[in-house]
């Protein structure tokens, strides 16, 4: 800054004031000292260059004079002290140019110099005022103590005295601090009707004892009280308690209560009655959640010990539960502070994560008010029970052999050891699902092997245990069907294997377990299939084969079963029925249908609603062709099983005509067959083997009753008397004579023929064979007949050849009857050479007795037999001259067929006579 | 004042006594007098008042209570007394650090008028919120000492100074005799403790506490959870005789022991006998009661870690018991009870008190037993290590005793039926009898040392009966219990042996539930029945190895013979008729079949 810019600004602030002003404040520039102090002249600097350089000059001249120097040192010397001499010079140089502005330098030296001083003096200012303000502090005065001045003031004495906060007052009488206490009452009251309402959560309070003492539910009661008048001065808090079970009654800890009470007043400071509630509110959710802790840990060291994994996070309290449980990811419920929604305070809720997922459907309850870890864990584990429970009672259900009625499901709210899931795996036998609470294992109970298995299994793998059930379903039944079966007798073919490929066409394509049985005394191919799958329990009677290396299955037919399953043993009994007529029936049928006769099941026409099997028709004209006696329908019905397991069958049938010939004798005669002949019904039983056939069996028996009827009939038109009628066999009597009767039999062998059986002294036990061949070729019919005819004769012969080995002289061998036919007999006297010939004719429809000598009527051959003669003893008897009841006929006789006896005993004494003469 | 009209103002005049009425004075005053407000209430008060103790009570009165309340609770037990003791410390310690606290504010305050800066820096937050900072000066006064005074404060002084050494004295003197009490009860504790040592108990230090002597009284096979819990810590009491800590002995239950009950019905039936070892109080006895609750504790401990994993077998546990369940109705219970009281023994022990007392003993007998398992196991060279954690298995307490209590009802069920059938077959006057032998293999148990005494009572549980019905039917039944594999429960073996006609089947049939072998058993009388009724002649055939015949000369007559539980039936019919059915029930009815076969 040069003078005149001082200058210039008085000069521009005198303009701004403005013309106006007369007198004008002119601030002088202050004279600036001048410094001469140090300077030197330029003159003297150049003389003693000059004088100093001259003196180097000498110097160096001197120097360069002495010896010991090279040429070249000398020169470098020399110019050494010219170069040096140069620069000294253009300094001069330099300050000689510069000495030409030496006046203005000089000018800003004072300048400098002025300033400064003027700064000292500001410094000294500052100095003396601090030393005075330092020196003012002995000399403050006191605030004025208003308080006591306005006493004094008002009521003309200070009444604080100095020992006032010393000397405590009197002390308070019980009435005084009773009368304090009800005046705080008031003002309690009236400050929390008037001025500051509490809020919502605190609106349930009771002011007594100098305190108001707000209550919430569930959680806390805290104290509160006032500290001064003024309705806005800050609360108090006086005591605290919790108001949840466990707590309840248990002091709390006095640190803690201090520490509480501590807080609280500087809550209440500064936020009031809002900030106490959330402040205390927190406190006790905080307290719950350690109170649970610590129950949780206890019951962790007790019962639970194992199975519970306890953590706390923060404020959080994690209990897993069920830690031994294998799969499905980890369950565990967390207990903490919910964040509460406007108008509504946090709350302790609890999230449940089951099986590692959580559940938002389900509220777990939590009781707040009595605050129990157990009965939390518990009640979750109930939930839990019932949720797993309820799948596997929801899976189950889908299933068909799963009825509705086969699943109970109880579920229990807290203690899920009363909660379980019932199955009816048999009628017999039902097994309940639990989940043990602490473990989370399943319990099967009551338990037996099977189940235990089972549980087992469910245990190492619970996502699968519905299908783990149904297979116990199918096993405990399998089990019970099968040990029933075998106590009954039947017997479990275990190693019955047939190719699943081949089952699948006979059976369910759902079918899992397979059970054959077969009853003792089947034939072994026929057996009971037990098929147990998921669309049920079928049984059904199979026809195996055994094959080397694999079992085949032919047939399968269903047992149609319409009671629900129940493998009682009436039930196997009933079983066995069904399955021995299916069989029975079943075989009956591929027979006929082989051989193509007409059939048809139908129901029956007697059932009984157990059973109902059907019966067979069978188109009779169909089984035997030709018959026409029967009408069409012949009923197979399957009456029952024999003692030894064999099957029962009845055929029931019916002829034509009513069988009123048969007379009433026949019922009892036969246990196979029996008649009713009025209608002409007729039932044929039959027993056999289950897995065989009837129907062979049933025609011959149908062929022997058409036999029986025919004889029947023809024994009644010959009007003699039946002595007993079966079906293979008809005895009569043709004669009253003991040893007149007959029996004929037929189909009883196995050739079909019929056979006549007489008895030992029937007179017709000689031409026996020649009637059974007339019986089997031309009937009954002729063969009575012929009995009936040839008895008088057989009789008269038994007569002479009584006499013949009684008479004296006669010997054995010497009559002999030989018989031809049923006609014609030849009896040979030998010992007097004559044969005769009795032969049956008809003349005029009557039957005679014809006979002759063979002698004269026989063949050419039997003419000249040696000793045979012609019966010449006879010609009297021929010609008429013996008189008698026969007709001579010249070349014999003939006798009526009553009234031959006379004449064979006229012939024989003739024979006789002639040859005790001869 | 209201006289000088001068002074009259529409503002009302401060209260004459401001200090003394206002509440917060008040409220002072009160917590001065009286303790903690919240310690207050009307009630007292008005009892006070009707009291007539309507006065002024000083602080020291209210000491003095709490003094007479002290002395009242050291009697308790020295644990309150220190708990007090504590706890006064903390007031105390409390109350002192305020007053630093204070002291520390104040000096702090006084600096603050011209050190601001470092006042400031020990002013507590709430002394600087009440007042400026620096607002307090200080001044030093110059006062003259009073000649007077001084010669006062130099007497007060020298006397404090003598009675100072007096108590110096009286306080040595105190220590002297403590010292020699003290000398004398030492003597007296370790001679005690000596004659524990020699009745065979270890002294140990106390784990937690390694000054402390304490004595193990537990089981060294106990479980990890009561590995710990028996040890009592010996101390010395106040005469110097040994008193052993009796709080942490007694496990989680308190001082009880198991106890097993009975239940029928929801009716108790059966109380075990509460009775713990003598009650003289001497150390030797509470660490001997201390090591049964113990045993007791860890008994039942391990009783409920066992049961859990039985819940298939009926078994259930709650909070406080586990439950046996025997039958519908039947069921023991066990739970940890108190010790009973008297000496007498209750009329409510009930009918079965002889199989809950062998209950509870053996429970017991069984813990030592699987202690010595487990000694046996320990002895052993271990299994190899393994990443795995080898989970304990449950020791085996619940399944014996469960498995001899379910073959004894299953037993007493098959004597029942038994006994009916038996019963069904004489009333209808056909001969039939059975004889039963109970735990055939527990019968003579070869003893060679203590565990083999037990051993016997393990594992399968065999029962044997014979039943010789009608018909020339005999049936031998093989009962077992097993609640493991391979049976599970109670499983039969029945031996069949007859002629063979009426039924096919003939020798050993196996039922693995109850039911079973009733159906069998029944069907078994039914088919000897209809053996019974061929051989009474042969008038009847069977049909069909059923349960049905017929009569061999009248095809149309039949009858079926139906055995069940309850009742032995006869129905007759003829195809067409109407059946009629005959029951005996067990009862005599003084009609037998053979009458009614004669009869139809």
């Amino acid at each position: 800054m040069s003078p005149s810019a001082v200058d210039n600004v008085p000069t521009k602030s005198s303009l701004k004031d403005g013309p106006n002003k007369s007198t004008t404040l002119e601030v002088r520039a202050p004279p600036l000292p001048h410094l001469t102090h140090g300077f030197i002249p330029l003159s003297l600097l150049i003389r003693r260059l000059v004088q100093d350089s001259h003196n180097k000059l000498g110097e160096l001249v001197d120097s360069l004079q002495g010896g010991g120097q090279t040429d070249e040192e000398k020169k470098r010397r020399i110019i050494d002290h010219m170069q040096d001499t140069r620069k000294q010079f253009i300094k001069v140089l330099v300050l000689a140019m510069w000495s030409k502005n030496a006046g203005a330098v000089g000018e800003v030296i004072d300048l400098k110099l002025f300033l400064d001083s003027r700064q000292e003096i500001f410094h000294s200012v500052v100095y003396n005022l601090l030393d005075v303000r330092r020196n003012m502090n002995q000399a403050r005065v006191p605030n004025p103590d208003l308080d006591t001045a306005v006493q004094v003031l008002s009521t003309g004495r200070a009444q604080t005295a100095m020992t006032h906060r010393y000397v405590p007052p009197p002390p308070l009488t019980s009435s005084a601090i009773l009368r304090t206490l009800s005046n705080i009452n008031t003002l309690l009251s009236l400050r929390l009707t008037l001025h500051s309402p509490p809020p919502p959560h605190f609106r349930t309070y009771t002011i007594h004892s100098g305190r108001a003492t707000f209550t919430v539910d569930h959680e806390f009661e805290v104290d509160m009280s006032i500290g001064s008048e003024d309705p806005e001065s800050q609360l108090f808090l006086i005591d605290f308690r919790l108001l949840f079970h466990p707590c309840t009654n248990t002091p709390i800890a006095p640190a803690l209560r201090a520490e509480i009470e501590f807080r609280g007043n500087a809550i209440l400071k500064q936020r009031g009655l809002e900030g106490i509630f959330e402040f205390l509110h927190e406190f006790v959710l905080t307290h719950k959640i350690g109170v649970l802790l610590r129950q949780t840990q206890e019951i962790h060291a007790g019962r639970w010990t194992e199975n519970l994994r306890v953590q706390q996070i923060k404020r959080t309290l994690v209990v897993q539960y069920w830690t031994t449980r294998v799969g499905e990811g980890k369950s565990w419920i967390e207990v903490g502070a919910k964040r509460g929604s406007p108008g509504k305070p946090s709350r302790l809720g609890v999230r449940w994560m089951r099986e590692g997922k959580e559940v938002k459907d389900v509220e777990v309850p939590l009781d707040i008010a009595v605050l129990s870890a157990e009965q939390l864990l518990k009640s979750v584990i109930a939930l839990h029970t019932s949720q797993i429970l309820t799948t596997i009672q929801t899976r189950l259900r889908a299933l068909p052999m799963f009825p509705p009625t086969s699943l109970r499901l109880v579920t229990h709210a807290t203690d899920s050891f009363n909660s379980f899931l019932q199955l009816t795996l048999t009628p017999s036998r039902s097994i309940r699902v639990l989940v043990e609470p602490i473990t989370g294992r399943f319990a099967l109970t009551r338990p037996t092997a099977m189940s235990t298995h089972a549980e087992g299994r469910m245990n190492q793998n619970p996502a699968n245990v519905d299908e783990l059930l149904v297979r116990l379903k199918f096993v405990v039944l399998q089990e019970e069907i099968e040990s029933r079966a075998r106590s009954m007798g039947w017997e479990i073919l275990k190693m019955v294997n047939v190719r699943r490929e081949e089952l699948k066409t006979f059976f369910p394509s759902t079918t899992r377990y397979m059970t054959y049985m077969r009853r003792e005394g089947w034939r072994r191919e026929w057996v009971v299939c037990v098929v147990l799958g998921d669309g049920g329990e079928g049984f059904y009677v199979g026809k195996i084969h055994e094959a080397p290396q694999q079992w085949t299955m032919s047939t399968a037919i269903l047992i149609p079963i319409t009671t629900p399953l129940n493998p009682s043993y009436t039930f196997l009994a009933s079983l066995e029925k069904m399955a021995s007529a299916i069989i029975t029936l079943h075989v009956t049928t591929e027979i006929l249908t082989s051989r193509r006769i007409q059939h048809q099941l139908k129901p029956p026409k007697v059932s009984d609603p157990k059973l109902t099997i059907p019966d067979l028709y069978i188109r009779f004209s169909s089984l035997i062709p030709r018959a026409t006696w029967g009408i069409d329908a012949l009923r197979l019905t399957f009456q029952s099983l024999a003692d030894d397991g064999r099957s029962i069958l009845t055929v029931f049938g019916r002829t034509r005509e009513p069988m009123t010939q048969l007379g009433g004798e026949i019922r009892a005669a036969d246990s196979d067959v029996s008649f009713h002949p009025l209608s002409g019904s007729y039932a044929i039983r039959f027993t056999v083997t289950v897995g065989d056939t009837i129907i062979d069996a049933l025609v011959e028996k149908l062929h022997r009753i058409e036999t029986l009827i025919r004889f029947v009939a023809v024994i009644r038109r010959f009007k003699l008397p039946c002595l007993h009628v079966s079906l293979g066999r008809v005895g009569f009597r043709y004669s009253p004579d003991t040893n007149s009767t007959a029996d004929v039999s037929f189909g009883s062998d196995g050739d079909g023929k019929m056979r006549l059986h007489l008895p030992a002294r029937s007179p017709h036990v000689r031409i026996r064979h020649f009637l059974e061949n007339e019986l089997n070729t031309a009937g009954l019919e002729i063969v009575v007949m012929a009995l009936t005819v040839t008895l008088p004769l057989l009789l008269a012969f038994e007569d002479i050849e009584a006499r013949f080995s009684n008479a004296p002289g006669g010997s054995e061998g010497a009559l002999y009857i030989l018989p031809r036919n049923v006609d014609w007999f030849r009896v040979e006297y030998r010992n007097h050479g004559v044969v005769l010939d009795w032969r049956l004719r008809c003349r005029k429809s009557v039957l005679y007795w014809y006979v002759q000598d063979a002698a004269m009527t026989g063949a050419e051959s039997e003419r000249g037999v040696k000793g045979r003669r012609r019966a010449d003893m006879l010609k009297g008897i021929w010609s008429g001259e013996v008189d008698g009841d026969w007709e001579a006929l010249k070349i014999g006789a003939a006798a009526g067929v009553k009234g031959v006896g006379a004449l064979v005993r006229s012939v024989h004494e003739a024979i006789v006579e002639a040859g005790v003469a001869a | 004042m209201s006289s000088d009209p001068l002074l009259l103002s529409l503002k009302s005049w401060p209260d004459e006594n401001l200090e003394v009425t206002s509440v917060s004075s008040l409220i002072s005053q009160i917590q001065a007098q009286r303790g903690h407000f919240r310690d207050v209430n009307e009630s007292i008060l008005q009892a006070e008042i009707a009291a007539g103790k309507d006065e002024g009570q000083t602080d020291e009165k209210h000491d003095g209570e709490t003094e007479d309340k002290a002395d009242k609770v050291t009697e308790k037990d020295s644990a309150t007394e220190l708990r007090n003791a504590k706890m006064e410390m903390a007031d105390l310690v409390a109350h002192a650090l305020n007053e630093a606290l204070l002291g520390l504010d104040y000096v702090s305050f006084l600096v603050s008028l011209h050190n601001p800066d470092t006042g400031n820096l020990s002013m507590s937050p709430a002394l600087k919120q009440s007042v400026p900072a620096g607002s307090l000066g200080f001044d030093k006064i110059q006062r003259k000492i009073d000649p007077k005074a001084l010669k006062d404060d130099e007497i007060v002084s020298r006397a404090w100074k003598i009675e100072g050494l007096n108590s110096a004295a009286d306080a040595f003197l105190a220590a002297s005799r403590k010292l020699g009490d003290e000398v004398e009860k030492e003597g007296r504790y370790w001679e005690q403790v000596l004659a524990i040592r020699d009745e065979g108990w270890v002294i140990t230090r106390m784990p937690r506490e390694r000054q402390t002597l304490g004595v193990r009284y537990g089981f060294a096979e106990s479980a990890a959870e009561y590995k710990n819990k028996g040890i009592g810590a010996l101390r010395r009491g106040e005469d110097g005789s040994v008193a052993m800590d009796d709080v942490a002995t007694t496990g989680s239950r308190g001082k009880a022991m198991l106890r097993v009950r009975m239940l029928e019905n929801g009716e108790v039936k059966g109380v075990s006998i509460q009775d713990g070892s003598k009650k003289t109080g001497s150390v030797k006895d509470v660490i001997e009661r201390a090591r049964n609750f113990v045993y007791e504790d860890e008994l039942f401990f391990e009783i409920m870690r066992e049961a859990r994993i039985m819940a298939n077998q009926g078994i259930r546990t709650s909070e406080d018991g586990v439950t046996i369940q025997l039958g519908e109705h039947r069921s023991i219970l066990i739970d940890m009870a108190p010790l009973d009281e008297d000496e007498t023994v209750p009329d409510v022990l009930g009918a079965e008190i002889g199989l809950v007392q062998g209950v509870a003993m053996a429970f017991r007998i069984l813990l030592s037993y699987n202690h010595r398992l487990s000694l046996r196991k320990r002895s052993q060279p271990p299994p190899p290590l393994t990443q795995r954690k080898q989970a304990v298995p449950p020791l085996s307490l619940v399944r014996p005793i469960a498995t001899h209590l379910i073959h004894h009802q299953h037993l007493s069920h098959l004597q029942g039926l038994l006994a009916s059938l038996i019963g069904l077959a004489k009333s209808a006057g056909l001969h039939a009898e059975f004889s039963l032998k109970p735990l055939q293999n527990c019968k003579q148990p070869v003893i060679k040392d203590v565990e083999s005494a037990v051993e016997a009572f393990l594992g399968k549980l065999e029962s044997e009966a014979t039943l010789v019905l009608p018909g020339g039917w005999k049936i031998e039944i093989h009962m077992q219990t097993m609640l493991g594999h391979p049976l599970f429960g109670t499983g039969f073996i029945i031996n069949t042996s007859h002629d063979g006609i009426s039924a096919r089947l003939m020798g050993e049939n196996r039922f693995n539930s109850v039911e079973e072998m009733e159906l069998y058993l029944c069907w078994c009388l039914e088919r000897s029945i209809v053996n019974e009724i061929r051989c009474m002649g042969d008038k009847w055939q069977q049909v069909a190895q059923g349960n049905e015949m017929w009569s061999v000369d009248k095809q149309t007559r039949r009858i079926r013979v139906e055995v069940s539980r309850v009742g032995l039936a006869i129905v007759t019919g003829t195809t067409g008729g109407t059946d009629a059915r005959v029951v005996w029930d067990g009862s005599d009815t003084g009609r037998s079949l053979q009458d009614l076969l004669k009869e139809f």
